[in-house]
């Protein structure tokens, strides 16, 4: 079948052809039943409307609305209003923006004790072993900022109440290095020789090189070598 | 000005706001993977030629509102993201052969992978919503807010549109259709982007009542007009497969006035027609129906059921024309104002 034209019939309605100047008068009984239609269905339509907010105390009358024109001209009010209202949300973004980021500063600094060492069961890391052997333990380092961070764990010189030394030599860390991510922990193993050390209580700490703050201290308990097991 | 100047002109502006909407679809589309099964897809249908309507209509009142393009660009990009999810599944859901021009997504990739291609779209259409930057936190939720109800409106139209076709409700009037499309089409194609433009624009001072109406009556003269070209469109321009609404058995005004006029055995097997079309899979096929949609067609000639939604939409778009001037009125003359309101004339009178 030959196709007809859009509106059914052969002459083609340009673009235009219909616009605001043609009288509301000289509608037909067709395009009087659209219009009427689409008004009916448009009622019915703005109720399904909920998005704007419940209304809110009714302001005052502006008295700029019984403004004379001013040269000829009227003052653009709504323009005016549209700039400050702008102005007003990029101001209230800015301080909210500015008020997260001091939150989270201060949420970061409550929350961050630098890095840390213990010895997983808590601030002293208890040494023993029999005189002539060796004492293990572990130390464990935590990292509470936001900051990738290595350091060198190394012992201090173990003393004892009658001036006797455990030399920080003695000491061996495994690994030697401990690099730790961001609200991370890793521990390290330490081994300290007893060779040629007398029995007794020697007391220092666990520092770690490039970490000024991270401090542990130390109790090493040398049993006489009969102890030995 | 010549009637088809003035086309040209219009389609024109389109082309810029449409360029400019899809450049900034393709750079938020771009780099995803997995890309075989997924977004290979779901860049398919935003890289096909469509007209823009939406976005265009979108930058052109927040332009006119007194806002900027960057401004409005991501809302722009969020409702075309949305309307391309919408195409998807609608080609699904009425097994379509052609869009723009090209076989739909689910004839070219199957059905499972363009329904999850449609889901993917649909939620990153929320995205662009979610930079409040441009816009201020106050603004971009009050946006994100409407965004919301459009879905909802829309989706609640279109299942009522399913309805209908599933039990093939065929007493129906002209001011049901256009309740119909006032859910199913109007609130996504111009209420939304008309209201989001004004309120951007206006950085949310603008009444939004007027806009509402004036939304309304525009998107029904597109959807009328858009109905009419299913039957007697150009295939090459329309870009889908003619008469496909009357083998889907959608509900056009066409069809509703033509069941109105018919005589008593030709609705008869119109009515047949419909109830095979729109049958569920579990409702055995009754007897072949005694028309096909040319002979559905051929009847709507006959009984001038084209003139008829021809003239009813010349009937919405004086509406349209008249609460444009209540929406525009705090709005000074504007290149972009002016294009708005050629957009009146310009949906009854499209190709495509």
């Amino acid at each position: 079948m030959s196709r007809p034209e859009a509106d059914g019939r052969a002459r083609p309605h340009p673009a235009g052809e219909f616009g605001p100047f043609q009288a509301l008068t000289a509608l037909t009984d067709v395009q009087r039943s659209g219009l009427d239609a689409a008004t009916e269905v448009v009622r019915g339509f703005a109720d399904l409307l909920d998005m704007t907010p419940p209304p809110g105390p009714q302001p005052p009358p502006d008295p700029a609305d019984d403004r004379e024109p001013v040269n000829g001209h009227e003052p653009d009010l709504a323009q005016l209003r549209v700039i400050v209202v702008r102005a007003l949300d990029l101001y209230a973004d800015l301080v909210r923006r500015s008020f997260e980021g001091y939150a989270d500063l201060m949420d970061q600094m409550v929350r961050s004790r630098g890095v840390e060492l213990d010895s997983g069961r808590g601030g002293l890391l208890a040494l023993q072993g029999a005189a002539g052997a060796r004492a293990t333990g572990t130390v464990w380092m935590h990292n509470t900022t936001a900051q990738r961070t290595s350091g060198v764990p190394r012992l201090t010189d173990l003393a004892s109440h009658d001036g006797s030394v455990v030399p920080a030599s003695a000491a061996r860390f495994q690994p030697a290095t401990l690099a730790i991510e961001p609200s991370a922990s890793t521990s390290a193993t330490v081994e300290v020789a007893l060779g040629n050390v007398a029995p007794g209580v020697y007391r220092g700490h666990v520092l770690a090189r490039g970490l000024p703050d991270a401090a542990l201290p130390v109790r090493l308990l040398v049993r006489a070598d009969e102890d030995r097991s | 000005m010549t009637a088809a100047a003035e086309l040209s002109d219009i389609e024109a502006t389109l082309g810029r706001y449409s360029s400019l909407t899809r450049e900034a679809m393709q750079r938020y589309l771009r780099d995803r993977t997995p890309s075989r099964y997924l977004y290979d897809l779901v860049r398919d249908y935003p890289s096909r030629a469509g007209k823009g309507i939406r976005p265009s209509l979108l930058l052109a009142t927040c332009q006119a509102f007194g806002g900027s393009v960057d401004q409005a660009l991501g809302p722009a990009v969020a409702i075309e993201l949305a309307h391309n999810a919408f195409l998807i599944h609608d080609d699904i859901e009425d097994d379509s052969f052609q869009r723009r021009g090209r076989p739909t997504l689910h004839r070219m990739y199957g059905t499972p992978v363009a329904i999850n291609a449609g889901d993917a779209l649909a939620v990153l259409a929320m995205q662009p919503l979610r930079d409040g930057t441009p816009l201020g936190t106050r603004l971009s939720q009050r946006v994100s807010d409407e965004f919301v109800h459009m879905l909802t409106r829309t989706i609640e139209g279109q299942a009522i549109e399913l309805g209908w076709r599933a039990d093939n409700v065929v007493d129906l009037e002209p001011i049901d259709y256009l309740e119909l499309i006032g859910q199913k089409t109007c609130w996504y194609t111009t209420v939304w982007p008309l209201r989001v433009g004004a309120l951007i624009g206006s950085a949310g001072t603008a009444s939004l009542d007027a806009i509402t109406r004036f939304g309304f009556y525009l998107g029904a003269a597109f959807q009328i007009r858009d109905d009419m070209l299913n039957l007697v469109g150009d295939e090459t321009e329309y870009g889908k497969e003619l008469l496909g609404d009357i083998r889907e058995g959608k509900r056009t005004l066409m069809l509703i006035h033509l069941l109105g006029r018919a005589s008593a055995d030709e609705r008869r097997s119109l009515v047949a027609f419909l109830a095979r079309a729109g049958r569920r899979p579990d409702v055995p096929d009754g007897p072949a129906p005694e028309i096909d949609a040319e002979g559905i067609l051929e009847l709507m000639v006959h009984y001038s059921s084209l003139e008829f939604a021809y003239q009813f939409g010349q009937g919405v778009a004086t509406a349209a024309y008249e609460s444009f001037h209540d929406a525009f009125a705090d709005v000074p003359p504007s290149p972009s104002r002016g294009f708005v309101e050629a957009l009146i004339p310009y949906m009854l009178a499209r190709v495509s």
